[in-house]
């Protein structure tokens, strides 16, 4: 019996975020645009999606005298993560890991 | 994405996590570590020295405070331009916290058991401070330096008193920088590169 898996966590900008994010309490902006190498649109929106669904959460503020975006994961954004990456481990350890 | 893809992205997002981890803890130790080695080498050649030899000391007062202000300068330009915070950089600011206050305890206490007896304090301590900084950090060659310089003791307390000299404990502290702060070290920075 396959478990689940999570449809938002399927695109690959937002599944960097969250595993960017599974080792750190809280990232800003500029280091999730460095390390998933997407363009600040694309970044902006997987954020305003994972948010929306409260995997994230995502707070305003400065740092020095330039605003940043600091982002953390949830506790709801932890365990659906935990919750993927188990799903995705069951199928490849089946054998069938090809399967989207 | 299909399945293999989504566990290569999160594998590979992790490791990006640990590369920083390996890039920020070993710059302390080898700042640390080539320090402590040449304040420790300095004080043995100065001691041996007969011109020099009531100066052994002023290597410390130099050096440790130049090594102070690095780090100090380092940790800053490290935490502005990394973009995150994570509960171990506390958890690691508290551990060393305490680590340093027992070396300056121990510092302290040499007038009264003698600078064998007080360095054998200190490096216990900087051994406990990186073995648990390698179990945190889950680095085995941080946990293995600390071991090292813990066995080191304990050979050390297993001989008879009057057979380690100061000399000889120069000796032994420059051994164990090396194998707790400096071997380590460049093992972390070796497998930073091949890691990623």
């Amino acid at each position: 019996m396959f478990k689940p898996l999570d449809a938002l966590l399927q695109n690959q900008i937002r599944l960097q975020i969250m595993s960017l994010l599974m080792g750190v309490e809280t990232a800003d902006f500029n280091f999730l645009l460095e390390e998933t190498q997407a363009s600040r649109g694309n970044l902006s929106v997987q954020i305003t999606k994972l948010k929306e669904e409260g995997y994230i959460k995502v707070e305003k503020g400065y740092k020095g005298n330039y605003p940043s975006t600091h982002c953390a994961l949830t506790r709801k954004g932890r365990a659906a993560f935990v919750a993927h990456f188990e799903a995705l481990k069951s199928y490849w350890e089946d054998g069938s890991g090809t399967g989207a | 994405m299909d399945n293999k893809q989504q566990l290569d992205v999160i594998e590979q997002m992790l490791t990006r996590t640990r590369y920083r981890m390996y890039e920020q803890g070993s710059i302390f130790y080898l700042i640390w570590g080539w320090s402590v080695l040449i304040a420790t080498v300095l004080e043995y050649l100065l001691l041996r020295s007969n011109e020099w030899s009531a100066f052994h000391w002023m290597a410390w007062p130099v050096l440790m405070p130049v090594a102070g202000l690095i780090s100090a300068y380092t940790s800053r330009k490290l935490h502005n331009a990394s973009g995150y915070k994570t509960l171990i950089d506390e958890v690691m600011r508290y551990s060393w916290g305490g680590t340093l206050l027992g070396i300056l305890f121990s510092l302290g206490l040499s007038a009264r058991i003698g600078w064998v007896d007080s360095y054998i304090l200190i490096i216990l301590f900087y051994a406990l401070g990186t073995a648990v900084s390698g179990l945190i950090l889950q680095l085995r060659e941080l946990v293995f330096g600390g071991v090292f310089s813990i066995l080191l003791v304990l050979g050390i307390l297993l001989l008879q008193k009057d057979q380690v000299d100061f000399e000889a404990m120069l000796i032994a502290m420059a051994v164990s920088i090396v194998g707790t702060y400096l071997v380590p070290a460049y093992i972390l920075r070796m497998k930073k590169t091949s890691d990623v």
